[in-house]
């Protein structure tokens, strides 16, 4: 017991000896450090960098952290007032009631924009699966008041499920936006209102304007090149003609039940929509909602530049929706990728191929939430059929997709012929 | 038969680097410098070092040479370059910044701007706080523990 003792004095001994030796060196380290920069000190680099490149390194952190480097030196207090990229969304949110209890999300983000001394090029603001905060509609107008003294950019508001919003009339003199996204808005333009000369895309989601009023704010923003009416408020709001007031349009999506036509929608209402608009590259349709009819007149509209197509909520056991998406390969010769996304209805109907069987240029085919009906097999073997170029086809299927069907599917579909000879099928 | 034209570039250790017009106008700042017609016998770049220079231009003729196409592998190969060439220590990425800064090319300016930025989110003030905390509870226990043995001990 008493050698055990001695041998634990011995350790102590040589562990304080050790220690003290360490917060020695620690010391005098400590005092070279204050004399000359340490050159494992990353924030020495960026401190010496010039101011533009200490933004853009900002400007790509989360806004919490950008602010945050304010307490690192005097000289980084005041570095973050040149942001020029703000997001505010769930997670700044969250971390703001999370770690400060922070009721007040409105007046934090005032009085942080307050702050910003630059130009600030974009804003967003994204209220979407955002619960439990003190929301007050009036900080949305005094913040775009502000954004349009300080040449925004690029713009998001999406007010999620909260009440929608009235834009506020100073949202239309920002005449530098090239991006702008709204969800749940109400988008009324004054009679002043000159458009947005360098507008590029806009999105518009759940958002109400007046019958025509889209239609003039198409024409007043000329360069206009991504148009995305996923969800209007009310179905058949936009007339066709209003849409086709974007003659530069390349990318465009809607939802077919948003159009207000005086006939039933048929294939030729497509053909129509993208015969009008002449550098239109990628198509986006989603079929939710909407009753097809027989193809009407068919008249041959010039549809060289259509290359992407998104066919979205198509029911492919309706007889007019399934020849609507034959008409539709065989019509637009340079399309180069298809995106099938379908639903199920319980509709019996007996597959048909169609007679004729004409090459396309397809590259590229997604099938999404299939089923495994006998529809789908048909149309992935008329695809396969003509499509000499043919690189990939990726298909997915729906949660109802069980693994003893998935296989038997499989199956059927890995002895179709084929015309290319390169063409990979994908199951995921 | 294509004759490319070539351009000089002096830099600032008087080391010289030929290349050719097209990747030579990937930097905005030298595109500009040649359609003003400064460029007749070579272009001088006193603030970027040869180690620095020559990396950069690796950069810009790799981009150059890619083809510009949607094709997976390409695009695959570049993400990959990308990728390895961010791979340098501090000091040489961030002598990168300044001729990158300098030099104005974009795409090269957005890959090293995101990975500085990748690397400060690594790292936030309060992780290192914590780690300098935990140390010095380790070192005062010691001390305590010793010390509480050395006043049983009556020494």
């Amino acid at each position: 017991m008493i050698l055990f003792r001695q041998f634990m004095f011995k350790i102590n001994i040589g562990l304080l000896v050790r220690i003290m030796k360490l917060t020695h060196r620690t010391r005098t380290r400590t005092r070279t450090r204050t004399r000359k920069a340490s050159k494992f000190a990353p924030q020495d680099f960026i401190s010496s960098m010039p101011d533009n490149v200490v933004t853009n390194i900002l400007d790509r952190l989360p806004v919490r952290h950008a602010v945050r480097t304010s307490i690192l030196s005097r000289s980084w207090r005041f570095k973050w007032t040149m942001l020029s990229q703000l997001e505010f969304d769930r997670v700044f949110f969250g971390c703001l009631m999370q770690h400060k209890g922070e009721n007040d999300c409105g007046g934090v983000i005032s009085r942080l924009l307050l702050h910003i001394e630059g130009v600030i090029e974009k804003f967003v603001l994204s209220m979407f699966d955002v619960k439990h905060i003190n929301y007050r509609y009036e900080n949305i107008n005094h913040w775009i008041l502000f954004l349009s003294t300080k040449s925004i950019k690029d713009l998001t508001l999406d007010i999620g499920n909260w009440t929608p919003v009235k834009m506020p009339t100073h949202l239309f003199s920002c005449v530098e936006l090239k991006h702008l996204k709204l969800r749940n808005c109400c988008f009324n333009p004054p009679p002043t209102f000159h458009g947005f000369p360098n507008l590029l895309s806009l999105e518009l989601y759940m958002v109400r304007f007046k019958s025509g009023e889209l239609g003039e704010i198409l024409t007043r923003c000329p360069l206009l090149e991504t148009l995305d009416l996923g969800s209007l408020f009310s179905t058949r709001s936009v007339k066709l003609v209003e849409i086709v007031k974007s003659e530069n349009l390349k990318k465009l999506s809607l939802r077919l039940c948003d159009l207000d036509t005086e006939t039933i929608i048929s294939s030729s209402t497509i053909f129509e929509l993208v015969g009008f608009l002449p550098k239109l590259e990628e198509l986006s349709l989603d079929f939710a909602k909407c009753q097809l009819t027989e193809g009407g007149a068919k008249k041959k509209f010039p549809t060289a530049s259509l290359k992407t197509l998104t066919l979205s909520r198509i029911d492919l056991s309706n007889v007019h929706m399934r020849s609507c998406v034959f008409e539709v390969i065989r019509n637009f010769p340079n399309l180069q990728t298809l995106i099938i996304s379908s639903i199920h209805r319980k509709t019996d109907s007996v597959p048909i191929l169609p007679e004729e069987y004409n090459t396309t240029g397809l590259r590229r085919v997604v099938f999404e939430c299939l089923e495994g009906s006998e529809n789908e097999v048909y149309l992935i073997k008329y695809l396969l059929v003509c499509s000499p170029f043919l690189e990939k086809v990726v298909i997915r299927g729906g949660e109802w997709f069980m693994s003893r069907k998935r296989l038997k599917f499989a199956r059927k579909v890995l002895k179709l012929h084929r015309a290319s000879t390169v063409a990979e099928i994908d199951f995921k | 038969m294509s004759f490319s034209k070539t351009i000089m570039l002096r830099n600032y250790d008087g080391e010289t680097f030929v290349v050719d017009e097209v990747v030579a106008v990937e930097p905005q700042t030298i595109e500009h410098m040649i359609e003003d017609g400064c460029a007749n016998t070579s272009i001088p770049l006193p603030n970027i070092t040869s180690k620095i220079l020559s990396k950069v231009i690796e950069h810009c003729k790799k981009h150059v040479e890619t083809p510009n196409s949607n094709e997976k592998d390409a695009k695959a190969d570049l993400k990959s370059f990308d990728f390895d060439f961010v791979k340098a220590d501090q000091g040489t990425l961030f002598d990168l910044i300044l001729a990158v800064n300098y030099l104005n090319i974009k795409g090269l300016l957005d890959l090293i701007y995101q990975t500085i930025a990748d690397m400060i989110k690594g790292k936030t003030p309060e992780e290192e706080e914590e780690m300098r905390r935990v140390n010095a509870w380790v070192f005062s226990c010691f001390v305590g523990v010793t010390c509480l043995y050395f006043k049983s001990k009556k020494i």
